[in-house]
């Protein structure tokens, strides 16, 4: 679409935005499983140049996903904001063109 | 500070976490993937479709979705990579683990001393031994038991310190990935890493040679997903381990086949654009580039690569494409085109069966004449099926150069001696992969194949089987079947009456004679051929199977039954003897 011109569909927009934040948000949930088994490897096994490695591997990647994740649910959250806005204003324009009165 | 590793620490390992850890790995890659395709399905199509928005900002919202899914993917592979090192660490750390363990085991059972490094201090002498008639040779016998603990100590600290030195850096490679993953070099790393982790795997692989029974042990510790990686990847070191399952090595033997048939029509190919070349330039005429002879060696070298492939055509032919049946299929166990070529393979799943017959060829064995040894192990197979007692797997073993010439080769022990460590191997390497209660094994030896068999029993000790029988020996490079650790109730010697390996006098005997040279070309004895004590004669203390009259090469005739007797031996039925040879 170019120009000036557009289309929305409110509801769906909505529902698009709430899939992709709930999507953020289990994701944000799973990368707690990075960490964890390679902590008790790291732990169990001092001095092994793997741990130390594995650890900052663990905790890049998980820094880096949660960061993603969160992104993902900030996103999907302004879409569904967006389709509800849209939908509101909608509302609001038609609510405003209804209390047009003749005068009298 | 992986130099800061020591014996204990190896000992003390605990690799099934590591592998835990990327048993995790692996399972978030396979969540982000399913969270790429929810979204891509239910947040990417409709968004593109235009059936939710189309505008300005649609097309900001898509644009930043795209990069979303972008890293997400990105984040899969590189969690997949991470699983893969994480899990070849943890196999490479419980060879080197379960080496150290067994070793220190055998140490202290020794009475010696271990120290962290990895010196080992032997047992002092007691005071009897002080006493004893040499305790200097006791002394130094304990010395060189230290030292070989040390020395296998040293090895098995180093493939763990090498693996925890290459896991690190691998991972050190994905943690920077981590911090920035769109930068080019970080893109470079994270490709680099991703080979180091294959290179991982081939250096963890286990070397030939090394203990069938811990080779099964690492393998059986690997999932299914890490096996098909190494078939797939590495199936030139997958394919000979002693100790890998049949089903897999067949798998990796037979890519093994199509790389080497694929190389060597190239070769063959490249060689008779050279005689053509060759063809024209030889005009006596012309100035010939080429030393005289040279078409004769180039011609040999045509006949002899043709005639390879021509053995490779056979075992494709045999093998088909698929699985093999486990009770019926052609399973290739070994396959290597180097010197004469070196094939296993075996009717029916040896990991399975009840009864399993490994024959061992003699002289002129090689690729090129494969269908002979193929042929022998299938009538054996069939011979012993029909005795009714379970399942058969007949494998033909043709895993060393076998002498080529009768004459100039097959007088020498070399070519047993260079074979024994790798048919013992073979042996153990079917004990250990063996399914369910142990199978009952035989090896069978024809001709310098029972050379071969004696000098690998004589150098362990014994064979890991329950029955050994030799056709048509020369000798077994001892007197007496005491010596090669077997006993006589388990020993079988088949001779056919006309067998012309009875010309096979010991022409060393024969010409070291102190009259001097030329009065030494008497015949010798029937019972003492080139390689010792004929195995058939009355005084090597064996037993002596019936196989009928016949020559050299009839023993696996099927037209009269005699084949019978000896499937009788391999399926552990009744089996019929006759006198040994008298002197």
């Amino acid at each position: 679409m170019s120009g000036d011109q557009f289309t929305v569909s409110p509801a769906e927009l909505t529902r698009i935005g709430r899939l992709a934040e709930t999507v953020g948000q289990g994701l944000r949930r799973e990368s707690d499983a990075l960490t964890g088994p390679g902590r008790a490897a790291a732990g169990a096994h001092p001095g092994w140049a793997i741990s130390g490695a594995l650890t900052a591997c663990a905790d890049g990647w998980h820094t880096r996903v949660t960061g993603l994740a969160d992104q993902l649910a900030l996103y999907g959250d302004r879409l569904e904001r967006t389709g509800q806005r849209y939908a509101a204003g909608d509302a609001r324009i038609a609510a405003a063109l209804d209390a047009i009165r003749p005068a009298g | 500070m992986s130099g800061g590793l020591d014996v204990f620490a190896v000992r003390d390992a605990r690799p099934e976490l590591f592998r835990t850890a990327g048993t995790e790995w692996r399972r978030f890659a396979d969540r982000l993937r399913a969270r790429v395709s929810e979204l891509a399905t239910g947040v990417q199509a409709p968004l593109a479709g235009g059936q939710a928005w189309t505008g300005h900002a649609q097309e900001a919202a898509a644009a930043r979705l795209d990069t979303y899914l972008r890293q997400l993917r990105l984040a899969e592979q590189e969690s997949r990579t991470v699983a893969a090192v994480l899990a070849g660490a943890a196999d490479a750390f419980d060879l080197a683990h379960d080496q150290v363990v067994s070793l220190l085991a055998e140490a202290a059972r020794a009475g010696c001393r271990v120290q962290a490094d990895g010196g080992v201090t032997p047992a002092p002498l007691t005071v009897a031994e002080r006493h004893a008639d040499d305790p200097a040779s006791v002394l130094a016998h304990r010395r060189r038991q230290a030292e070989g603990y040390a020395k296998a100590l040293k090895v098995a600290l180093g493939d763990a310190v090498d693996a925890d030195a290459r896991a690190a850096a691998a991972l050190r490679r994905f943690a920077a990935s981590a911090a920035d993953p769109d930068s080019f070099q970080v893109l470079l790393d994270r490709l680099a890493g991703a080979a180091l982790a294959a290179e991982l795997s081939r250096a963890d692989i286990p070397r030939v040679g090394t203990d069938p029974a811990a080779v099964h042990a690492w393998w059986s510790r690997l999932d299914e997903e890490t096996r098909q990686r190494l078939v797939a990847h590495f199936p030139d070191l997958v394919g000979p381990l002693d100790g890998v399952p049949a089903r897999w090595r067949h798998r990796a033997n037979v890519a093994n086949l199509a790389q080497a048939e694929a190389r060597l029509r190239g070769e063959l190919a490249g060689l008779l654009a050279e005689r053509g070349r060759l063809a024209g330039i030889l005009d006596p005429y012309d100035d010939n580039p080429y030393p005289e002879g040279a078409d004769r060696e180039l011609t040999a070298r045509i006949v002899a690569l043709q005639e390879k492939l021509a053995g490779i055509e056979q075992l494709r032919s045999r093998i088909g494409t698929g699985e093999p049946d486990e009770r019926t299929g052609l399973f290739l166990l070994k396959f290597a085109p180097d010197g004469n070529g070196r094939v296993i393979g075996s009717f029916g799943n040896p990991d399975t069966a009840r009864h399993v017959a490994v024959q061992v060829p003699g002289t002129t064995a090689r690729l090129g004449a494969i269908d002979d040894e193929v042929l022998r192990a299938q009538r054996l197979w069939e011979a012993t099926r029909r005795h009714g007692n379970g399942s058969v797997a007949s494998v033909f073993w043709l895993d060393y150069d076998a002498p080529q010439s009768l004459y100039l080769d097959a007088t020498r022990a070399g070519f047993a001696t260079d074979g024994a460590p790798a048919l013992n191997g073979f042996l153990h390497g079917l004990r250990s992969t063996h399914e369910g209660p142990s199978s009952h094994n035989t090896v069978i030896g024809h001709s310098y194949g029972s050379t071969l068999i004696g000098v690998t029993a004589e150098q362990h000790h014994g064979l890991p089987v329950d029955d050994t029988v030799v056709l048509g020996s020369p000798g077994m490079r001892v007197d007496r079947v005491e010596q090669l650790g077997i006993s006589r109730q388990h020993f079988y010697a088949g001779l056919a009456e006309g067998d012309e390996i009875l010309n096979a006098r010991d022409p060393v005997v024969t010409m070291s004679d102190p009259n001097g040279p030329g009065t030494g070309l008497r015949v010798g004895r029937e019972t003492e051929l080139w390689h010792g004590t004929n195995p058939a004669a009355d005084r090597f203390g064996g037993q002596r199977l019936e196989v009928g009259p016949g020559n050299h090469s009839s023993y696996w005739n099927t037209d009269d039954g005699r084949l019978d007797n000896l499937g009788a031996v391999v399926s552990g039925d009744q089996v019929t003897l006759r006198p040994g040879l008298p002197e």
